[in-house]
């Protein structure tokens, strides 16, 4: 491991106190960056939403993928609903496959599919803005919830005696 | 003198902390956007860097009682932010050797890799709608290195008198105590001092 020091080669002026040109270039950079790549809108609300669950110490499961228009590529054409969506999350132990699809006038069907964990999780709790409902998850992991409203959901899977084995963060569908 | 970023942090978490429940709300609100810049700061895609900062927030939420000094939530949420996005990004594909430790001496395995995407490219059109002096100062920006153009997006979205607890957060200790410029920002500095175009006179005494 290298342990150079890092004041090697400090350009001069670096000692500085910060400046007015200083307080100019990184108030322009704020605003160059806000303009480039805005915080998305819902960021927050979607954070608060995450923490509001009741699953607070359920590992936080990654978001692997989201893959757009599955359905659209492969050929399907579905009649003025939302294009379908695969969103893929994973924990060291389990993968979770969420696969939403449209079903008009702003409400979606969710098909899941948990791998891993030897076969351990048996419930699905799907937390949506001002209800929850829970899903019994088949032997080969598959669950479905055939009409929920569009907007935040998050997922938690637990295993046969309630403990949860996963959550995730907050997402749209 | 108004508060920083750090102090309405700190009084957010507080009241968290004593059991107050918009606390904790008001801390996301708050600290959100500055999580968001140092995600994508850190070469992750839009919905990666989303996904990162939410995990962020989780985390805390389970290690509140742990920290032991309130003031410090916010460099603990950066540091947090940035390993995990470190993470998620070393996962999303392989790093390239060349990308590895490219820039200064590291002390820590998780600042060894940032990659050549830590600031987002924007389109031509994004630059070319913005007035000039942004044009001029951003053409200098992107000489800089992948280190520095991270650390300044981050900075510029804190306060003054946060800069160096901030920068530390990042991996990048400015090595002084006190809002001193540190070696990015006067790079930039000196860049923009040969550049004709840039008018440190427009300045004035305004600021």
């Amino acid at each position: 491991m290298t342990t150079q020091d890092p004041r090697h080669d400090e350009p001069s002026g670096a000692g500085d106190p910060l400046d007015t040109g200083d307080r100019r270039v990184l108030a322009d950079l704020a605003r160059i960056h806000g303009h480039l790549d805005p915080v998305p809108a819902d960021l927050a609300a979607r954070a608060r939403f995450a923490v509001a669950m009741a699953e607070v110490e359920a590992e936080v499961a990654r978001l692997v993928s989201t893959d757009h228009g599955a359905g659209a590529r492969a050929g399907v054409r579905s009649s003025g609903a939302a294009t379908a969506r695969t969103i893929t999350f994973s924990t060291d132990d389990h993968t979770l496959t969420l696969m939403i699809g449209g079903s008009g006038h702003g409400r979606r069907r969710l098909d899941g599919w948990i791998a891993g964990g030897a076969g351990s999780a048996a419930l699905v709790g799907l937390r949506m803005v001002g209800s929850t409902v829970d899903v019994e998850v088949s032997d080969e992991g598959r669950f479905g919830v055939d009409d929920m409203p569009a907007g935040m959901a998050q997922v938690s899977v637990h295993d046969a005696d309630g403990g949860a084995l996963l959550v995730t963060p907050t997402f749209l569908v | 003198m108004s508060a920083t970023l750090t102090d309405r942090a700190e009084v957010c978490f507080r009241r968290h902390l004593a059991g107050d429940r918009s606390g904790f709300d008001d801390l996301v609100e708050v600290v959100t956007p500055l999580l968001w810049h140092v995600a994508r700061s850190q070469g992750l895609d839009r919905q990666l860097a989303e996904d990162v900062v939410q995990r962020g927030w989780l985390a805390l939420v389970r290690k509140a009682e742990s920290i032991n000094e309130p003031r410090a939530v916010v460099s603990w949420l950066v540091t947090t932010v940035r390993r995990d996005a470190w993470r998620a990004r070393r996962r999303d594909r392989p790093v390239r050797g060349d990308d590895l430790g490219a820039t200064i001496g590291q002390v820590d395995p998780a600042d060894t890799d940032w990659v050549a995407t830590a600031t987002p490219t924007p389109g031509p059109d994004a630059v070319a709608e913005m007035d000039e002096e942004a044009r001029v100062l951003w053409a200098h920006v992107q000489e800089l290195s992948e280190r520095c153009q991270a650390l300044l997006r981050v900075i510029a979205f804190s306060d003054r008198p946060d800069y160096a607890t901030i920068s530390e957060a990042l991996g990048m200790p400015v090595g002084s105590i006190g809002p001193t410029r540190g070696r990015c920002l006067a790079k930039l500095r000196a860049a923009l001092e040969h550049d004709d175009q840039w008018d440190f006179e427009l300045l004035g005494g305004a600021g």
